[in-house]
C-alpha cells in the first residue's frame, strides 16, 4: 500500500502509523531480512531434499549390512534423559508476574506443579508494573529474575541492552514449530523485537463488532459481511433510524452498558490509533479530518436515534451482572449492532444465562477508518508479552515453564475457565475459537497495533483522549441539541489542548 | 563422515516406520459421578489432565435429592449413570459403604504398591467408621485442629507453654492463670475460641471432644442429666464464674432470617491471630494463616485439647471430599490408578506447593519441609463419620433447646439453682420440647403443600 494511499494517517501523531515508533528505514531493514530469510528457507529445500534422497538409496545399496547392526544397537534403550526440571530436587524459578503470586498460581503455576512436583516459584516483589522503561531495565538487572511479563512496547530495548533471551534458539533447539503461534501474535511481538522473538504472550484482544442477525432479518436489511468501515458501519445503523420492537426503540448501534456520546466516540477513535497531537508535540490534531468525521457521524447517530444512548450504568455504583446486562440494548434483543471488545462473549453467555438473551449473533472484525485502512487491518492488543531474562541462571527451566504457558494443554485448560479470551495457541481437543472465529480470520496490522500500544503508554496522548472525553462530555448536550457543531467544539478542544501540551512541556522541564 | 549421514538418514526413515503409533488403541474414558462438578474442576482436574492425559474423563453430578437417597434409590442411580469412580461427600460415602454398593479398597491397596502404613491412622480410622469398618474410600485431604499458644504472652507472664495432650479441664486451668493475674490487659484473654459466645457453646466443643451427645440422634431420647454432662456443666461454670473463661458475642448482619458476617465481624473472632490471646484452639488453617503473614508475635502448637478417657483422640476432623469406586464399575482397575495417583508422592509434593491443604499421607511435612504440621499427624479424630440423614431430631428442636439451655445456665451462675437442679429441668424441659418438635414435625409431614 503507498503511504499516499493512507490519507488519515496525516492526523497522527509524530510516527505515522506503520513504523511502530521506529523508524522506516529500521522497519524496512527488519522486514527485508526476514523476507530475505524466508526466501533462503524455501531456496534450500528442494536441493537438500533431493540430495537427502540420493543419500538414502546410496546408504541403502553401499551400507546394507551395517544398517541392520545400526538399527539393532539404536533399539537398545537409551541412557535416561536427564529431565530439566529435577524430579528429585528442589527447582526455584523466580516469577516477574504483575498480577501477583496467587494469580499466577491459579493460571499457571498449579498445572506446571503437577506436571514438575519438585518445581516451586518465587516472586519478584518489586515488579514495576506501570513503571517506564527504565524502571523495568533497573529492575531486570537488579533481580534477575527467571521469567518475567513486560510491556511488548519496551521488547526492542530491553533485548537491545541483551537484557533478554532470543527464543528463536529456543525453539530451535526443541524442534517447536512457531506457526503453532497464532501468526498476527508472533508477527506483531517479532517486528516489536527487531525481527526476533524475544517474548510470547499466551493471549491478546481485539475489537469485533457483533450484530444481530435476527433483527437484521425482521427489518429486511441485509446482513453486513467481511470488513466494514466506519462509514459504511455508520450508514448500516442509520437504516434502523425510528425501528421498534414491542413498542422500544430498536438501534442501529450500540455501546453496551456505557451509552455516552463522548466516551464512545473517544474510544473508537483510539481503537483505530488517531492521533492527538502533532509530531512538534505543540499542536493538537483533535480536528483531525479523522477525529471531525468520527465525531460527526456520532452526533447524528445519538441525535437521530439510531445509536442507542439509553440509561447506561451510573460511575461509581456497583451492579450485579444481571443489572448490567439489561442496561446494554444489544443484550436485550434491541440493537442491531454493538462494537465490543472481544471478551464480550462473556457477556453475550452471561445474558443468555441471566436474562434468556437467546437472539443468534455474529461477528466481524472492528470497522476500519476508511477504505485504505481497511486492506491494511484493524489493531491487537497485546500488552505483555512473557520474556526469559538473559540473566536467569536457570534459563532452560524457565524456558519449560513459558514452553507449558504456550502449550495447546494449557490454552485447553484456560479455555475451560476463562472462555471468552482470545488465545495465542490453538488448543488440541477444544474447539477454543468457537464463536469468536471472526477474531482469528480477521487481519491485523502490526504497524498499528504497536503505534497503539505506543499511544497508550504516552502520557501525553492519554491527557488529550482524557481532555477530549471529558470536554465532550460537558458539551454532549450542546452537541446533541445542535447549539454547538462538531467543527466548533473541535476547535475549541484543540485550544484547550494545547494548553495542555503546553503545560505537560513546562512540567517536563521543569523535573530535574 | 558422508557414511554417517546416509546411515542416520537411512535409519531415521526405517524407524519412522516402525514407530508409528498404532491407531487400533481405544482411548481409555472413565465416568466419574461427583456432588458438584465445580469441586472437581477446581480440585482435581489439573492432576487428572497432567496424570491421565489421554484420559477421556466425564462427569455425571449426583442429583440434588441424593442426600436423601434410600438404599434401593442408589442402586437404580448407580445402574442407570454407572459411573467407574465416585466423588462424593462423607454422608454419601457412609451409607454408600454401608449398603455395601462401594468395593473394599483395601484389597486393591493390598494388590498394587500402595503402603496404607503412609496414611495418617486418623484418616483411615474416620474412613472406617462404616458398619464393616472397612475402607471403602480415600480423600487425599484432611483438615483438623490443635492447640496454638502465643510465646510472648507465656513469657511475659512467666507461665510455662502448654505441653501436648493437655485436656480442657488442663487448658481452663491453664487460661485461669493468665485471667487471674493482674498483668493482663483488659482486652487480652487467656483462652479464646472463636464463635462461642455462651457458656453452652465451650461445653457443646468439650463434649465433643469427649464424645458425649445430649440427644440420641436416632431415637430423639435427651441424655444430658448424666454424669458426662455434669462434669461439663460443672468445669465450665466454675470457669465462667472465676473469670478463667470468657465468652465474646459477634455482632452479624441480620437479613432475611439469616445472619451474615462482614469482615469486620470476622476479625473479631481472630483475637489469637492478633496477639490477644494466649491460647485458642483451631484448625490447620490458622497454621498457614500464621506463617503466610507476620503476626507480630511467636507461637507454638500443642495436640489437644484430648479427650480424657482416651488421650490418643483430640481435634475436630473431616476429610474433603471421598473418592471410591462402586461396586458395579466398569473400570475399577482404572479408577484405582486414579486413585492411588491422588494417594502418591508425585501428587503430595505438588499439592503442599499449591494449596496447603494437609495430606491423607504422613510424609506431608516432610514434603513441606516443614516439621510444624507434623502436629496434625499425631491423634485419632474426636468425631466419628457422620451420618446426618439418619438423624431423627427435627430442626426445630435446637433453638428452643439451647434457650433453655442459656437459662439454666444463667441460673446457676446467679445462685438460684444448682448444676444438679438445672441438668434435671434442662432434662424435663427438653423431653417435653423434643415431643413437640417432633410433633410439629410430623404435622408438616402429614400436609406437605402448607
Amino acid at each position: 500500500m503507498k503511504r499516499a494511499e493512507r490519507d488519515w494517517e496525516s492526523h497522527l501523531t509524530e510516527t505515522p502509523l506503520g513504523t511502530g515508533g521506529f523508524s522506516m528505514g529500521t522497519i524496512r531493514k527488519v522486514k527485508e531480512r526476514i523476507a530475505v530469510q524466508e526466501r533462503r528457507k524455501k531456496k534450500k529445500i528442494v536441493p537438500l531434499a533431493a540430495a537427502a534422497l540420493v543419500a538414502v538409496i546410496l546408504a541403502a545399496v553401499v551400507f546394507r549390512s551395517e544398517i541392520g547392526s545400526t538399527l539393532a544397537s539404536w533399539n537398545k534403550p537409551e541412557p535416561e534423559k536427564k529431565p530439566v526440571i529435577s524430579e528429585t530436587e528442589t527447582t526455584t524459578l523466580k516469577i516477574g508476574y504483575l498480577s501477583g503470586a496467587d494469580d499466577f498460581m491459579r493460571k499457571y503455576g498449579s498445572p506446571f506443579v503437577i506436571r514438575h512436583p519438585m518445581a516451586r516459584f518465587s516472586y519478584s516483589a518489586n515488579v514495576p508494573k506501570m513503571g517506564s522503561l527504565e524502571d523495568y531495565r533497573e529492575w531486570i538487572e537488579n533481580e534477575e529474575p527467571d521469567l518475567v511479563q513486560i510491556p511488548l512496547g519496551y521488547l526492542d530495548e530491553l533485548s537491545s541492552a541483551g537484557l533478554l533471551t532470543d527464543l528463536d534458539a529456543l525453539l530451535l533447539r526443541d524442534g517447536i514449530d512457531e506457526q503453532n503461534f497464532y501468526e498476527p501474535v508472533r508477527r506483531t511481538i517479532r517486528e516489536a523485537g527487531a525481527g526476533k522473538l524475544y517474548g510470547m504472550a499466551d493471549k491478546f484482544s481485539a475489537y469485533g463488532l457483533y450484530y444481530n442477525r435476527e433483527l437484521f432479518a425482521e427489518f429486511g436489511i441485509p446482513e453486513p459481511s467481511g470488513s466494514l468501515t466506519w462509514e459504511e458501519t455508520m450508514g448500516l445503523a442509520a437504516r434502523f433510524a425510528g425501528s421498534e420492537k414491542n413498542g422500544d426503540p430498536v438501534y442501529g448501534l450500540s455501546f453496551g452498558y456505557r451509552p455516552g456520546l463522548s466516551l464512545n466516540a473517544v474510544t473508537v477513535g483510539q481503537s483505530l490509533g488517531l492521533g492527538t497531537y502533532a509530531p512538534d508535540g505543540l499542536r493538537s490534531t483533535l480536528s483531525s479530518k479523522a477525529w471531525t468525521g468520527l465525531w460527526s457521524s456520532f452526533v447524528q447517530g445519538y441525535r437521530d436515534g439510531w445509536i442507542g444512548g439509553e440509561q447506561g450504568m451510573e460511575q461509581g455504583k456497583s451492579y450485579p451482572m444481571k443489572e448490567l446486562y439489561k442496561l446494554d440494548p444489544f443484550l436485550n434483543g434491541r440493537s442491531a449492532m454493538t462494537f465490543q471488545p472481544s471478551d464480550y462473549g462473556s457477556n453475550l453467555a452471561g445474558a443468555r444465562e441471566m436474562i434468556g438473551f437467546d437472539d443468534e449473533w455474529a461477528l466481524l472484525p472492528a470497522p476500519a477508518l476508511d477504505e485504505s485502512a481497511r486492506s491494511g487491518g484493524q489493531a491487537m492488543e497485546i500488552g505483555y508479552v512473557f520474556a526469559i531474562p538473559s540473566r536467569s541462571s536457570q534459563p532452560d527451566a524457565a524456558w519449560e515453564l513459558l514452553k507449558y504457558i504456550l502449550s495447546p494443554e494449557q490454552t485447553e485448560r484456560q479455555t475451560r475457565t476463562v472462555p471468552y479470551t482470545l488465545y495465542t495457541v490453538k488448543a488440541e481437543t477444544v474447539d477454543a475459537f468457537g464463536p469468536q472465529d471472526a477474531y482469528y480470520e480477521a487481519r491485523y496490522d502490526t504497524s498499528l497495533s504497536l503505534s497503539s500500544l505506543k499511544q497508550k503508554a504516552d502520557p501525553a496522548y492519554q491527557a488529550l483522549l482524557n481532555l477530549a472525553y471529558k470536554s465532550g462530555q460537558e458539551r454532549e448536550r450542546d452537541l446533541l441539541n445542535g447549539s454547538l457543531g462538531v467543527e466548533p467544539f473541535l476547535k475549541q478542544l484543540d485550544n484547550e489542548a494545547e494548553e495542555t501540551l503546553r503545560t505537560l512541556a513546562a512540567e517536563k522541564e521543569a523535573r530535574p | 563422515m558422508t557414511r554417517r549421514l546416509c546411515l542416520f538418514l537411512l535409519a531415521v526413515c526405517l524407524l519412522s516406520g516402525c514407530t508409528k503409533k498404532s491407531s487400533d488403541e481405544e482411548p481409555i474414558s472413565l465416568r466419574i459421578a461427583t456432588l458438584d462438578a465445580y469441586t472437581f474442576e477446581s480440585t482435581y482436574r489439573d492432576y487428572f489432565d497432567a496424570a491421565f492425559p489421554d484420559w477421556n474423563v466425564s462427569l455425571i453430578e449426583l442429583p440434588e435429592e441424593s442426600g436423601s437417597f434410600e438404599e434401593s434409590q442408589w442402586q437404580d442411580w448407580l445402574d442407570t449413570e454407572k459411573p467407574d469412580l465416585l466423588l462424593t461427600n462423607v454422608f454419601d460415602y457412609h451409607q454408600l459403604a454401608d449398603i455395601g454398593l462401594l468395593r473394599d479398597l483395601e484389597e486393591f491397596a493390598g494388590r498394587s504398591d500402595m503402603d496404607l502404613g503412609r496414611f495418617n491412622p486418623a484418616v483411615l480410622d474416620y474412613l472406617k467408621g462404616n458398619e464393616q469398618g472397612r475402607l471403602f474410600g480415600l480423600s487425599p485431604f484432611f483438615s483438623t485442629s490443635a492447640l496454638y499458644y502465643n510465646k510472648d504472652l507465656f513469657d511475659r507472664l512467666g507461665i510455662p507453654y502448654p505441653e501436648d495432650d493437655m485436656t480442657w479441664a488442663d487448658t481452663l486451668n491453664l487460661a485461669g492463670r493468665f485471667m487471674n493475674d493482674s498483668r493482663l490487659g483488659d482486652n487480652e484473654f487467656g483462652l479464646h475460641v472463636k464463635w462461642v459466645s455462651t457458656p453452652f457453646d465451650l461445653m457443646n466443643k468439650i463434649a465433643y471432644t469427649d464424645g458425649v451427645d445430649y440427644v440420641n440422634s436416632q431415637t430423639g431420647a435427651l441424655t444430658i442429666d448424666t454424669d458426662g454432662w455434669r462434669n461439663i456443666f460443672g468445669e465450665v461454670i466454675d470457669a465462667y464464674r472465676n473469670g478463667t473463661f470468657r465468652t465474646q458475642t459477634v455482632e452479624g448482619d441480620s437479613r432475611d432470617g439469616t445472619t451474615y458476617y462482614g469482615p469486620e465481624a470476622l476479625a473479631q473472632t481472630e483475637l489469637f491471630a492478633q496477639g490477644l490471646a494466649a491460647m485458642t484452639v483451631d484448625g490447620d488453617s490458622l497454621m498457614r494463616n500464621l506463617k503466610a503473614g507476620e503476626p507480630g508475635f511467636r507461637w507454638g502448637v500443642a495436640t489437644g485439647p484430648v479427650r480424657a478417657s482416651d488421650p490418643s483422640r483430640a481435634g475436630w476432623f473431616g476429610t474433603g471430599y471421598v473418592f471410591a469406586i462402586p461396586i458395579d464399575s466398569s473400570k475399577p482397575e482404572r479408577a484405582w490408578e486414579s486413585i492411588a495417583y491422588l494417594h502418591s508422592e508425585r501428587m503430595g509434593r505438588a499439592s503442599v506447593a499449591i494449596n496447603g491443604d494437609l495430606l491423607a499421607l504422613q510424609d506431608d511435612p516432610v514434603w513441606r519441609s516443614d516439621e510444624d504440621y507434623r502436629v496434625f499427624y499425631r491423634k485419632l479424630p474426636e468425631n466419628e463419620l457422620p451420618a446426618y440423614a439418619e438423624s431423627k431430631v427435627p430442626i426445630s428442636f435446637y433453638e428452643p433447646f439451647n434457650r433453655l439451655v442459656d437459662r439454666r445456665i444463667g441460673e446457676v451462675l446467679q445462685g438460684k439453682s444448682t448444676v444438679e437442679e438445672a441438668l434435671a429441668s434442662i432434662q424435663r424441659e427438653g423431653e417435653e420440647l423434643m415431643v413437640k418438635a417432633k410433633l410439629e414435625s410430623e404435622q408438616a409431614a402429614a400436609s406437605p403443600s402448607q
